[in-house]
């Protein structure tokens, strides 16, 4: 049975994407309805603003309040300056203090008269580092041009993070290679030699490097997210995995590492396992939306949606986005609420939001989409006509976000009697050559399930199949839930003109999503009624009805059910059975696909009326 | 127009004689023209009955203090605290317990006259300063600066053993007298002080606010739960880690705290948990269950870092113990004090007697050679390793 590429795809939630951080040392456009926003739950975002807690913020305020008391202990401890102005002890603690108040030049000034008193080379490498805070190169480097300097560990580590600063990393690498020369162990200079040759795609020698230094320092949750990060680089995602869980175990505030981690578990589809993590976050942090996010998505993929709905609602909270707004409606969608699912997708696509949002631009398309399933074509077209309309349209076939949207307009069109119009649409967007990749996709899918389906036409029908398979292997960036769809699209036209044998072909491929799928569970049931096999194909067919959770599928797979079996029945000359089954697929009252009925009646009247 | 504060140190300066036993009172809480000290005034004056000199605490008249009740409660539980520790070795004597001073100031028109209390008490004036050792700590050697350190430790030990717990233990609130040759180290100002036994003074304050000194504040000061009787022990304990950090490296224990960025996020992920919760017993709960997960992260501060003067041979003991000093969590920081003066000891000892260590160090140098040979090994094979897949590749 076909999949709808349009319910396939983006129906879930999306997370905004985030940089990897490598650490050295993260008017409703045409309201066609009128819809209230959902007040009660913008209330309720409200009141969990007034809450939320952020350990990122306190932590801000803590260290502003250690800053004025660090200001009064420095006044303080300058009245002893009679006392002892020739102590270099003395004048470390007031650059020590000068620096904890935030005053680093005075840092600077008192580093400077204690290196004219000191013999050693503390003082040396103390003043280095504050010229680095004060991003004053050129001075540290001048400080540090001399034959004793360009000898000492700690200084090659100043001069390589002044020539990070610079961005000039061929003479950060030279100078971290020197100090390891002088100190292969120490896990500052490790670190820092992995981050660069993480940074030149070294990867092999930043993994290394990331490893001594976890020998050397066990307990630092960036060293480890930077080995994951190496080990990902190399394609090695089972040892990216453990080193990034190895950091989150290490720190649970590190939202870098736990960003990465969820990312990753996500990509694996193994998003729930992330859920303590994230949920431990939040704990503490209520103000990073990019969390509540990931929690949000990993909730969903775990069947909690009460749970994910409270998170999305924090989101919202933290920062509100035509993103957030798009994910509740998703949520909702899944608990079968459409009602809210709708006013949600009404909220995010507010002032045309659509036009640079990449939230809102799913919503766009999740709108039509579910208008589309409570058969709402017109109020669909209502939206959809003015967007598709607009000089815009060239720039929006562009976005993959927007892919959906021009899916269910072409769906709405269908329903609402323009089939042509439609086609055309289809044809016409399929020829332009900058639609984007996910679109042509879904394009193909529908002419596809057109000429396989809806308007039977063979040449067609496999034109588009062998051109949907091999636009799946050159995309690279549509979303991953579009190949299984799209692959038992194609075995379905096959086995719907008698190319059983290259449907057979793709079986292996689609039997992933058998016992999962309803869709692909049917084709299978087709392809063992095809040969013969009423049987297993009968019961594959009912566990497909089973797994569906849309009525209006349901009864478009019992419907197809019911005219194969007839058409089976009768080749095995069991016309009263093969009556049976052609009779229920005939039924007025319950025909979801009109051409299924038609066929079933040309076949009963084949048959002939029953003695 | 004069302060209150202003006319009360004039009219003590001038007093001949002040309850009928001190005299030449002389204030001694300001330092090129700034205050010293929270909230009270100190005068050294001497004590015509024991014929020594004193110190008399005033509490402050400044209006601001004079309406803090947080305050003005601390400075009357001082002299209590103090009566408990009476004849007590290495503990400051309270001379005479709290009396008041009555201080007639004219109304501004001059009809009248305001009379304000001013309540004071007097205990051992103790001169020398520790400050001279702590900020010259380089020109010291390390022997010497263990021996002070043991002291320290005995008077703060002192204090627990009488279920007083200082939690201002600082390097201005140390001072020192020689007894027979020995240097004996006495804590001062015991105004944030507390007794195990007696309940804690309302801070009214919704904003957690570290009890004592801000560099040596221990994370569970700056969380608030210092108020509570028994955590207030650990807070000493922390400060005294502190002061071993600074006894033996250039730098303040502070600068080398705030410089970790997981102690910081550790510290604002506790307050924000603590915040939610109103009593100090669900504080000290959440703190018990919320630790296990935060304290992974950070790493112990080692006193043999850049700038330190700690000698090879007790390089590892005493970042030992200073890790156990101060450790973030108060659960986890050692509690018996004695123990941490047999480890002085040890030390000392260990110092005395170089050669016996000799071969430990030793033994440590050939680890990190093979260490490092081990490494070069590594790197030697990753290299081998990259130059034959680029061959196979070509």
């Amino acid at each position: 049975m076909l999949t709808d590429l349009e319910k396939a795809v983006a129906t879930s939630i999306e997370v905004q994407r985030r940089n990897i951080a490598v650490a050295l040392s993260d008017d409703a456009t045409v309201p066609l309805f009128l819809t209230l926003p959902p007040i009660d739950e913008l209330q309720s975002i409200q009141q969990l603003r007034e809450v939320q807690a952020s350990f990122i913020e306190i932590a801000a305020g803590a260290s502003d309040r250690f800053q004025e008391h660090f200001v009064l202990q420095h006044q303080l401890l300058l009245r002893k300056q009679e006392k002892f102005s020739e102590s270099e002890t003395y004048l470390n603690h007031l650059a020590n203090l000068a620096e904890l108040s935030g005053d680093l030049e005075a840092g600077e000034h008192y580093l400077r008269s204690a290196s004219s008193i000191a013999t050693d080379r503390f003082f040396a490498r103390r003043l280095e580092a504050n010229l680095l805070r004060q991003r004053k190169l050129s001075e540290m480097e001048a400080n540090s041009a001399d034959e004793i300097s360009q000898n000492d560990y700690d200084t090659l580590l100043h001069i390589t993070y002044g020539a990070v600063l610079r961005g000039n990393y061929d003479r950060a690498l030279a100078s971290v290679e020197r100090a390891l020369n002088i100190d292969p162990i120490d896990y500052r200079g490790r670190m820092l030699a992995g981050a660069l040759y993480l940074y030149r795609r070294e990867y092999e020698r930043a993994v290394q490097n990331f490893k001594i230094a976890s020998e050397d320092r066990g307990n630092s949750s960036a060293l480890f997210l930077n080995l994951a990060i190496a080990y990902y680089c190399l394609s090695d995602v089972a040892k990216a995995k453990i080193a990034v869980k190895k950091a989150v175990s290490i720190s649970p505030l590190d939202a870098e590492a736990i960003a990465f981690y969820a990312d990753l578990a996500f990509k694996e589809g193994k998003a729930a396992e992330t859920i303590s993590c994230l949920e431990k976050f939040t704990r503490y942090e209520q103000k990073n939306a990019a969390m509540w996010s990931r929690l949000a998505r990993a909730y969903y993929f775990a069947d909690r949606l009460n749970d994910a709905l409270v998170a999305l609602r924090n989101e919202a909270a933290a920062r509100e986005s035509c993103g957030v707004w798009n994910n509740i409606g998703v949520v909702y969608s899944r608990m079968g609420n459409s009602q809210r699912a709708l006013q949600f997708y009404q909220h995010a696509i507010q002032g045309n939001a659509f036009e640079h949002d990449e939230g809102a631009q799913l919503a766009l398309g999740n709108l039509l989409s579910l208008l589309n399933t409570q058969r709402m074509y017109q109020e669909a077209l209502s939206i959809a006509v003015p967007v598709v309309e607009s000089e815009q349209i060239t720039e929006f076939v562009k976005k993959k976000e927007l892919s959906r949207f021009c899916v269910a307009y072409l769906t709405a069109l269908v329903n609402s009697g323009k089939k042509d119009q439609a086609s055309g649409l289809a044809d016409q967007w399929l020829r332009f050559s900058e639609t984007s990749q996910q679109l042509q996709l879904g394009l193909i899918s529908y002419q596809l399930t057109r000429h396989s389906l809806h308007d039977p036409d063979q040449n067609n029908a496999l034109r588009y199949a062998h051109l949907a398979l091999q636009s799946l292997d050159a995309c690279t960036t549509c979303a991953p839930e579009l190949r299984p769809a799209l692959v038992n699209n194609v075995v379905f036209a096959y086995l719907e003109f008698g190319k059983i044998e290259d449907a057979a072909k793709l079986l292996p491929e689609l039997a992933r999503e058998v016992h999962k799928n309803p869709f692909s569970t049917a084709t299978l049931g087709l392809y063992h009624l095809k040969r013969g096999n009423i049987q297993r194909g009968e019961e594959l067919y009912r566990e497909a009805i089973s797994l569906s959770a849309d009525q209006a599928a349901r009864e478009s797979i019992r419907q197809k059910m019911n005219l194969e079996l007839g058409k089976a029945y009768l080749l095995q000359g069991d016309n009263r059975t093969a009556r049976k089954y052609l009779e229920k697929a005939a039924h007025k009252k319950k025909s979801m696909i009109p051409i299924i009925q038609e066929q079933a009646i040309s076949v009963l009247t084949t048959i002939g009326r029953p003695h | 127009m004069k302060s209150q504060r202003d006319i009360l140190i004039e009219e003590l300066e001038k007093l001949d004689v002040l309850d009928g036993r001190y005299e030449q009172l002389r204030c001694v809480s300001f330092s090129n023209g700034e205050k010293r000290g929270a909230f009270s005034l100190v005068f050294r004056a001497i004590d015509r009955l024991e014929g020594k000199p004193v110190a008399i605490k005033f509490f402050d008249p400044a209006p601001k203090f004079m309406r803090d009740t947080y305050r003005l409660n601390a400075f009357a539980r001082e002299p209590e605290i103090l009566q408990r520790l009476l004849g007590e070795k290495r503990c400051l004597q309270l001379v005479a317990g709290m009396k008041t001073y009555l201080l007639n100031i004219p109304t501004q028109d001059g009809a009248a006259i305001a009379t304000f209390a001013c309540d004071y008490f007097s205990v051992d004036w103790i001169p020398q300063e520790l400050d001279v050792i702590f900020e010259r700590q380089h020109e010291i050697t390390a022997e010497k600066k263990l021996l002070l350190f043991n002291e320290i430790v005995l008077a703060v030990e002192t204090l627990h053993r009488h279920e007083v717990f200082h939690r201002d233990i600082k390097v201005d609130n140390l001072r020192s007298y020689e007894d027979a040759l020995k240097l004996v180290v006495i804590a001062i100002d015991l105004g944030t002080a507390a007794l195990c036994d007696s309940a804690p003074i309302a801070d009214n304050s919704d904003y957690p606010q570290p009890v004592g000194h801000i560099k040596y504040s221990s994370p569970e000061a700056c969380c608030g739960l210092a108020i509570d009787r028994e955590i207030g022990r650990f807070t000493d304990i922390y400060a005294l880690g502190c002061l071993l950090f600074e006894l033996f490296n250039k730098d303040l224990f502070a600068a080398q705290v705030h410089k970790d960025i997981h102690f910081r996020t550790a510290l604002g992920a506790l307050i924000v948990t603590l915040i939610m919760h109103k009593s100090l017993k669900q504080k000290i709960d959440a703190w018990k269950e919320n630790i296990c997960i935060l304290r992974p992260s950070i790493a112990p501060v080692q006193v043999t870092i850049d700038g330190h003067s700690v000698p090879p041979e007790i390089q590892v003991s005493i970042d030992a113990l200073l890790n156990e000093l101060t450790a973030f969590d108060y659960q986890q920081r050692i509690q018996d004090l004695e123990t941490v003066r047999e480890r002085i000891w040890s030390m000392i000892r260990v110092i005395r007697n170089r050669k016996a260590h000799q071969r430990a160090i030793e033994l440590k140098k050939r680890y990190r050679e093979n260490r490092m040979r081990k490494i070069q090994l590594r790197e030697q094979r990753l290299a081998e390793y990259l130059s034959n897949s680029r061959r196979l590749l070509c």
